[in-house]
């Protein structure tokens, strides 16, 4: 492995917590102060053009109200006022086919604010990209299979969508490369043990698409088990997914989540103490404190809606506090009330674990890691 | 000087000390050390605030006072506790026809002098009102007896080595109402727990049941073990010594703690209808809360189901804000947790996904 891999390598953190570099909002959370996300992830709409088996907002839903560009302008010069650092526009819906997409993405990067993007990829055109790309801390593109008519029955579109996809990855790792910028390019594949054929045709699409990495992640789903994840089968793949890893090459990085596969489902916590340090907001406008508390049948834990109120007002509430109390407290347990693997997940592990003695957060030695703010 | 432990009886006290200066001639004191300054009024109220100030300046940190219904008629209890603000944070509680005023001193920032926030007095009062669990244990049949010890106050538990269950816990070495409340409440947490669940959790437990209201927090953000009360040092050290000496006697080693409580017996024989009936009734008191923002609509609760005894599926009908309704739902099973069986869980309806899309799959 060359020096240049193994700078990558250890700067991208795809399988893990960067809480310990936030450690001034970790000591401040510790003294019962009111602390701003670190991170916010949202979307700016609850729609989306695909129809992919495992989606999970199709759980996710809640009373919509519209998000123009009014309002996320309001919204993200309320974030960066509190003191949020980086937003990514993932969440429960295809930001990408809001019309506010580009210009919050250009509005947030000015504020300060570190912006990022997962999405099927399907409408960024290269004049798109052109625009955006340059704001972007990272932009990371859902793709769960390396075959077009694999790709067609496992996301719900038409087989030609792939090839357009594909398209549209090599224009952003070309501007990327023409422009020299910063921006990381990533694929994403949500596995279900039953895409296990499409693990090895996908890194070997990375290898020839040639985005920064691969990340392949487990599926998540809800405490009904709605979706049918069957979290046991997982076992059966890890050698196709370990030589999806050996894909890896300079610049290009195959990661498999192992922590969160090999965890089955299951968490170590029974409180949730992360979701003070990143948030989750429906694209709806919706505040809940994660996404897998966004249907109507948590009603409980709704806090706000960014349409109809200011982000900072929501923030400053007892409400907020209110909720995200609960969620530290004895009334929640999160191996019984929530779904599986939440993105708070890692977090809560290193918290309940600094909180338990197990543990103790302190400042990291070394390079800063990339991607910093979404922890 | 100790803290008073049980309440003194107002009448009884004024009867004593009037009897004494009648035959006492000499080395005339009153009954307590503490009142030695302290000289009965024929107004009630001067009476009492001049007792509560040489309690005080004895260094007396809580008192407990017992007026009985004939001494109630002749002030207005009200005005007495209105008197009594300045002095400290006051509970008082109604019994067989009197009233026990209860008095926690507290420093000029609001916090007790002694470290007792006022937050939890009322809870810690009423625990050290009636200590069940103030003893050792010298023998527990088969259960392997560990004992952990700060400054000659012990935390005894009786441990069923096969389910490593804490089956009977106990202190001693304390009278203080501070430190004999806060461990006469852990005991009573701790037992009946695997001993995993009461090391990891048995403090926040305690922390939470002894706050005033579930929803009052000391700090503006999220309360956790590093931002509670010092006066939590002493439970959190002996049961974490008491996990290790555990750990260390039998050589323990368990795996993630996934324990949580099930459905009490006597909640799962409820006959639905009278479920039904009971949860109808907290939503009807629950409106009737003054300082809520939903309390007086009217509104009208649906209980769509009840899965295995504790999951709630409710819908709630009439003109409020989503942010009312939001905290009425909390509320609610805050509510239903306190009332009826401490698992209960409360839903709103589960709304389908409206994607166009995403729905042609789903159908």
């Amino acid at each position: 492995m060359s020096s240049t891999m193994e700078d990558f390598s250890e700067k991208l953190i795809l399988d893990g917590t960067k809480i310990g570099w936030h450690i001034d909002r970790v000591k401040a959370w510790e003294r019962g102060e009111r602390i701003a996300p670190i991170t916010i992830d949202m979307a700016l709409t609850r729609a989306c053009n695909y129809a992919c088996h495992f989606c999970y907002a199709m759980l996710q839903e809640n009373d919509r109200e519209v998000i123009t560009k009014d309002v996320m302008f309001r919204f993200l010069e309320d974030a960066a006022e509190i003191g949020v650092k980086g937003i990514s526009f993932v969440s429960d819906g295809e930001s990408t086919i809001s019309p506010a997409f580009v210009d919050s993405i250009i509005k947030g990067s000015q504020l300060g604010i570190s912006m990022a993007v997962g999405t099927n990829g399907f409408v960024l055109t290269r004049s798109k990209l052109e625009q955006i790309l340059p704001h972007l801390t990272y932009l990371r593109v859902n793709i769960s299979a390396g075959e077009a008519h694999r790709y067609a029955e496992i996301m719900g579109v038409k087989e030609s969508w792939f090839h357009q996809i594909c398209q549209n990855i090599k224009d952003m790792v070309d501007i990327k490369k023409k422009n020299k910028l910063g921006v990381t390019i990533g694929l994403q594949m949500v596995l279900m043990p039953q895409y296990e054929d499409q693990i090895l045709p996908l890194a070997k699409l990375g290898k020839e698409l040639r985005p920064d990495y691969l990340v392949i992640k487990h599926c998540s789903d809800n405490e009904d088990g709605d979706l049918g994840v069957e979290y046991g089968k997982y076992k059966d793949l890890y050698d196709k997914l370990r030589e999806a890893e050996s894909y890896s090459d300079d610049g290009y990085q195959v990661t498999v989540k192992w922590s969160k596969i090999q965890a089955e489902g299951k968490r170590s916590y029974q409180r949730c103490f992360g979701a003070p340090f990143m948030i989750q907001m429906s694209g709806s406008g919706l505040i809940a404190p994660c996404g897998m508390l966004f249907n109507e049948k948590y009603k409980k834990f709704h806090i706000g809606n960014i349409v109809t109120d200011r982000f900072k007002d929501i923030f400053y509430s007892d409400r907020y506090w209110e909720v995200m109390n609960y969620l530290a407290s004895p009334e929640f347990n999160a191996q019984k009330m929530c779904g599986s693997l939440c993105l708070q997940h890692k977090v809560n592990e290193s918290l309940d674990n600094h909180i338990k003695g197990k543990l103790t957060l302190v400042q990291p030695s070394g390079k800063v890691p990339q991607h910093i703010n979404f922890v | 000087m100790p803290d008073f432990p049980h309440a003194i009886d107002y009448e009884q006290l004024v009867a004593d000390y009037n009897t004494s200066l009648n035959s006492v001639l000499r080395g005339f004191r009153p009954k307590y050390d503490f009142l030695e300054l302290w000289v009965p009024d024929s107004d009630p109220i001067r009476s009492v605030k001049n007792l509560v100030e040489s309690a005080r300046d004895q260094g007396q940190q809580s008192l407990s006072l017992y007026f009985s219904a004939a001494v109630l008629i002749q002030f207005d209890f009200a005005a007495l506790r209105e008197a009594l603000k300045p002095y400290g944070a006051l509970e008082d509680e109604s019994s067989a026809g009197g009233k026990t005023l209860y008095l926690n001193r507290k420093a000029a920032n609001g916090k007790s002098t002694d470290e007792i926030d006022p937050l939890y007095i009322a809870r810690i009062m009423k625990a050290f009102r009636s200590l069940a669990h103030q003893g050792s244990i010298l023998e527990d049949g088969d259960n392997l007896l560990i004992r952990s010890t700060k400054d000659g106050i012990s935390l005894f538990g009786a441990v069923h080595t096969a389910s490593h269950t804490i089956r009977r816990a106990r202190f001693s070495g304390t009278n203080k109402t501070v430190e004999a409340g806060l461990l006469e409440g852990l005991c009573e947490i701790i037992e009946g727990l695997p001993i995993q669940e009461a090391a990891d959790h048995g403090l926040i437990k305690l922390e939470h049941e002894f706050r005033l209201k579930p929803g009052e927090r000391g700090v503006k953000g999220i309360v956790n073990l590093f931002n509670y009360a010092p006066m939590f040092d002493l439970p959190r050290i002996l049961l974490r010594d008491l996990y290790e000496t555990y750990v260390k006697k039998t050589g323990y080693r368990p795996g993630d703690n996934f324990y949580h409580p099930s459905v009490s017996q006597k909640w799962k024989a409820v006959p639905d209808q009278e479920k039904a009936a009971a949860i109808s009734g907290v939503f009807a008191q629950l409106l009737q809360k003054k300082g809520t923002p939903y309390s007086g609509l009217p509104l009208e609760l649906h209980v769509m189901g009840i899965e295995l005894h504790h999951k709630l599926n409710i819908g709630i009908q009439g003109d409020v804000s989503p942010a009312a309704r939001a905290k009425l739902f909390m509320d609610f099973e805050t509510e239903l947790r306190q009332e009826l069986d401490p698992s209960m869980e409360v839903f709103s309806q589960n709304v389908k996904d409206h994607n166009a899309i995403r729905r042609l799959k789903v159908n």
